[in-house]
Order: C-alpha cells, then sequence, then structure tokens
C-alpha cells in the first residue's frame, strides 16, 4: 500500500484546495437562496427568462424549472455549473495521474523500488478514487448542511435529494475520470494535463448543448455525460439505462484500456 | 557465475537507435564498469535492466530472472542510483527514507542509520532543499538500504564531492566482498580505472569491447620520444605527434623495448603505462586527436 499513500500524498494538498473552493462555491449559492424565494426577485427571473430562447432555456436546463423559490430549481440550475468544476478539477487530477510521475522523474525512483507496473497502476487507481468518492461525499454533506439550514427540509429529505444530485455527479465523475485515466498513459508530457481536461470536460459539454438546441444531432446526447445528470431529468427521471450501459462501458473499457497501456509503455524518463 | 547477462539487445525510439547490438555479462562480486561517450546506449541500456522500458530484440536477465517477466522479483534484490536523481521536493527526507524502507521486506533500522552516517546524510530537510550532491546521497542511500545483491549505478558521482566519491566506493567495495555485484555506468574514467575490473565501452548502440582492465591497460606501455634520427620499429604504434615529440603504444616491455627506444635515439623519452583514458582514447577511434 506504499504507492497508494504515497500517491493519497501527492493528491492532497490540490484535492483540499479544489474541495475548499468547490464547498465555499455552494455555501454562497445556497446563501442566496432565501432572496429568491422574495416575490420581487421572482417576477425579475421570470422576465429574464421569458425573454430568452427556448432552445437556449432548454440547453441551460431550465425548460421547466422556472420556479426558483424551489430549491430544487434553483440549487438544481446552479449544481450544473458546479458539477463542471468537479469534473474539470477531478478530470485533471485524472489525466495527470500517470504521467506527471514521468514528467517530474518520480516514476524511475517509484518503478525502481519492489513493485510491479500493475502495482502502481492499481494503487493509484484505488487513491485517485477515494479521492473522488471523499470530496464528492464532502460536497454531499456541506449541500445537506445548507439546505437545513435555508429550507424546511428533513435531515431524511435533505439527504435524499443531495444524494441523488451528488450520486449522479459521482457516476458522471468515475466515466470522465477514466478516459482522463486513459489519456494520462497517451500524452507524452504533464503540459498537455489542462489541455485533455478542457477537451475532455468542454468538449462534451458543448456536444451536449448541440444534442438540445439542433434536433437533428439528439445522439450527440450520447457523448455527453454531464448532460445525463442534469437535475431536472436526474429527479424525474434519474440516469437511463442506456446510461448506465454506456458510462459502465466507458469506465471498464478506459481503465482496462489504460492498465494494459501502462503495463508495456516505455516510461519516458 | 554471471549475475547480469544481455545477449544482442536492440532498441529504437522511433527513427533513432538506442541500442543496436549489446551483449555482456557481469560477474558476481565485481565492479563492472560501462562506459562510453553521451547518447551511446549506456543509459538505454539499464533502463531496460530495469523494465522502464522495453527491448524489441534480444533479452536480458539478473540472477537468471528475465527483466521483463520478473521485473518486481529483481527489484526486491537489486538497488539503483539514477544519475539524475528526482524524488518527491515536499518530503523531508526522513520521511523519504521511512517510505524507501517500506517498499522492502527487510529493511535493518541499524543499516539505514548507518549509511546515514557514512554518507552525512541531514534527514530533517526537505528532499527539494537539498544540493545536487546531497541528492545524489539520499538517492545511494534509498539503493543501498535493502542491501541488495545486485547495485546498478549511473553516474553515481555526478555532484559528489572527492571525499563522498571515496566513501561510495569504499561502501560497494566492501559490498561485493560480501557478494554483491556492481553495475557502475561512469564518463570518469578515473573512478572506472580505479575501481572496476572489467569494463565494456560503448559506442552508437554497440558493444566496442568488453575489457579485463588488469590485463589490457596495465601491461600496454605509452612512450613519448623527443627528437633523435632514428625510426620506430613496427611493434611501436604512432598515436600522435606533438611538435618534435612522438607518441607510441606497445606492448613490448623490459629490455626489448629499451632496445628498441635506443635503436630511435632519442634525445629523451618517457615510459608509463597506459592510462584508462589512452585506452579510451585509442579504442574509440580518438588517438590522434
Amino acid at each position: 500500500m506504499n504507492i497508494f499513500l504515497l500517491e493519497l500524498r501527492n493528491l492532497r494538498k490540490s484535492a483540499i484546495a479544489g474541495t475548499l473552493s468547490i464547498s465555499g462555491v455552494i455555501v454562497i449559492m445556497l446563501a442566496f437562496f432565501p432572496s429568491m424565494q422574495n416575490e420581487s426577485m421572482q417576477a425579475l427571473a421570470g422576465a429574464k427568462m421569458a425573454g430568452m430562447d427556448e432552445a437556449l432555456l432548454k440547453a441551460l436546463g431550465l425548460s421547466a424549472m422556472l420556479d426558483f423559490s424551489v430549491i430544487t430549481n434553483f440549487f438544481g440550475y446552479a449544481v450544473q455549473y458546479i458539477a463542471l468544476a468537479i469534473m474539470v478539477l477531478l478530470v485533471q487530477k485524472a489525466v495527470a495521474l500517470f504521467i506527471k510521475e514521468e514528467t517530474d522523474g518520480t516514476i524511475e525512483y517509484l518503478c525502481a523500488k519492489q513493485v510491479s507496473r500493475g502495482d502502481i497502476v492499481a494503487q493509484k487507481l484505488l487513491a485517485y478514487f477515494v479521492v473522488v468518492v471523499g470530496t464528492v461525499a464532502l460536497y454531499a454533506i456541506v449541500t445537506v448542511g445548507g439546505y437545513l439550514l435555508v429550507t424546511d427540509y428533513s435531515f431524511g429529505q435533505a439527504v435524499r435529494e443531495a444524494s441523488i444530485i451528488f450520486g449522479g455527479i459521482l457516476y458522471v465523475a468515475l466515466v470522465f475520470s477514466a478516459v482522463g485515466v486513459l489519456a494520462s498513459t497517451l500524452i507524452k508530457s504533464s503540459r498537455g494535463v489542462a489541455g485533455v481536461t478542457v477537451g475532455l470536460v468542454f468538449g462534451t459539454f458543448i456536444l451536449g448543448i448541440m444534442a438540445v438546441v439542433v434536433p437533428k444531432l439528439d445522439f450527440l446526447k450520447w457523448f455527453s455525460p454531464l448532460d445525463w445528470i442534469k437535475t431536472e431529468k436526474l429527479m424525474n427521471e434519474g440516469i437511463l439505462p442506456g446510461e448506465w450501459v454506456a458510462g459502465i462501458a466507458v469506465i471498464v473499457c478506459a481503465t482496462a484500456a489504460a492498465w494494459l497501456r501502462y503495463r508495456r509503455k516505455d516510461l519516458l524518463i | 557465475m554471471a549475475v547480469i547477462e544481455i545477449q544482442n539487445l536492440k532498441k529504437n525510439y522511433g527513427l533513432h537507435v538506442g541500442t543496436r547490438d549489446v551483449s555482456f555479462a557481469v560477474e558476481q562480486g565485481e565492479i563492472f564498469g560501462f562506459v562510453g561517450p553521451n547518447g551511446a546506449g549506456k543509459s538505454t541500456t539499464i533502463k531496460v535492466l530495469l523494465g522502464f522500458i522495453f527491448a524489441q530484440g534480444g533479452s536480458a536477465s539478473i540472477c537468471g530472472l528475465d527483466v521483463v517477466k520478473n521485473t518486481k522479483a529483481i527489484k526486491a534484490f537489486t538497488g539503483y542510483v539514477p544519475s539524475d536523481v528526482r524524488l518527491y521536493g515536499g518530503m523531508r527526507v526522513r520521511e523519504l527514507l521511512k517510505r524507501n524502507a517500506a517498499f522492502y521486506d527487510d529493511v535493518q533500522a541499524g543499516e539505514v542509520e548507518r549509511l546515514c552516517a557514512l554518507f552525512e546524510i541531514d534527514t530533517e530537510k526537505r528532499f527539494q532543499e537539498l544540493s545536487t550532491g546531497n541528492k545524489k546521497k539520499v538517492s545511494i542511500l534509498c539503493a543501498l538500504m535493502p542491501n541488495p545483491r545486485v547495485i546498478i549505478l549511473d553516474e553515481p558521482t555526478n555532484g559528489l564531492d572527492p571525499v563522498m566519491q571515496k566513501v561510495l566506493f569504499e561502501e560497494l567495495k566492501r559490498r561485493t566482498a560480501l557478494g554483491a555485484t556492481v553495475l557502475l555506468s561512469s564518463h570518469n574514467l578515473a573512478e572506472v580505472e580505479e575501481y572496476c575490473g572489467r569494463v565494456a565501452f560503448i559506442q552508437e548502440g554497440s558493444i566496442l569491447a568488453v575489457t579485463n582492465l588488469g590485463e589490457a591497460v596495465t601491461h600496454r606501455k605509452i612512450i613519448t620520444v623527443t627528437g633523435g634520427p632514428g625510426s620506430a620499429p613496427e611493434e611501436l604504434t604512432l598515436l600522435r605527434e606533438e611538435g618534435e615529440k612522438k607518441v607510441y603504444r606497445t606492448e613490448l616491455s623490459g629490455k626489448v623495448l629499451l632496445a628498441a627506444i635506443a635503436a630511435m635515439a632519442p634525445e629523451d623519452f618517457t615510459v608509463e603505462n597506459e592510462s584508462m583514458e589512452e585506452y579510451f582514447w585509442n579504442l574509440y577511434g580518438l588517438g590522434d586527436v
């Protein structure tokens, strides 16, 4: 478990910084909620959205959620963008997972020890998984706390809603992460991490917008995991069977491909 | 018994040749030198031995274990000191040493303390705060800590002061006397000459020669002759001319050598054993430089 502990240590600082900033955003967003229940604020938001194109509203996940005095609608809208930020932070770590050690040169030390490449992959993935689950769980806890403070939800109701929202985010984060981990075994330097991360997260996000705006491109929603967890859909339909199959297939295939690739690749030392 | 065996190792990086044909064997208990210019294939060979990269042809084994199939088992008894030491910069040395020890089954705390004292390592500093030489010392300690049977060193004295260089080689000699085997890749011909029994010379990915230094170097003489009307006998090979001075190499010795020099009737002459450096220059066809 030595590599697992080393990796946890390596991920520690950026994970704490990312978690604090996202938690801060969640708290700030929820702190705005009481003012959204004000009638004049509702009228203002309603007027603004009434002037927007329906397709654009749909792309923004607002089609049937115009009442921001309901916490699920209000936080559900904000959480789409929070989810985007969470994906960027987590996928960045996934893409850096293997290549950073090569660029930093520490892999030369690690690989000279009594470990196999398989050990390195397994323990690094486990450490990363712990960080992903831990940070997403923390966001859910912060959200539950926020719900209890700004709404009249019971503890059970708050936990249920936060579990659905952040369970979906965790699932999609694992889908993105698997692709990020595969990318980490393919790219030549950690200088490519930011580009791959942005391309992966925002690229698929844009595909999702195109799928909504252009009816003919509806099939693109399959390539946009963030669309699978738009709050309105998540609350009403959950994650669809096809989305489970596609996501799990991506997780399994990308992780297996990364494992096979890393076992046989020439390390860039 | 050969501990490290390499047969016809071939490794390309795309169009660039890493090693073309590398073969040599390192016997138990010896300090074996591995010498060659930059880019000759020394580091590539070591990387294949340690499983960092994979060869396209040939084979390599350590203690009879194939380096591709048994890499984890090999690392259990192999220590490695890289040329450019890069460890986790934010860690304190004592934490690095603790984590390094955790990779092995039987690291003795007393041995770690002995090595820390021997190499004068400050364990309280963060790794990134250390000088190049101190980083190298930490790397040496990490490699030697589990008492490895096989020690592979790539330019281990880069950055080390002369005292620490001496300490390192005394420690290596002590370990080889106890049965450890050392593969030393180095540009420092003086240290290779002083400590290695045999040396593999590599150029452009191929082994030029595997030489027993005791036999090859010390029995050949370098004769520098100044002036004189006579011509040199054919047993003296002209290496270079430096003004009036002519430098020859020969395998002659004793009275026969003195007679050959006398036949040239020089104004002055010197005779010395061929040095490792001289041997290197000539082997690489650079004797007239």
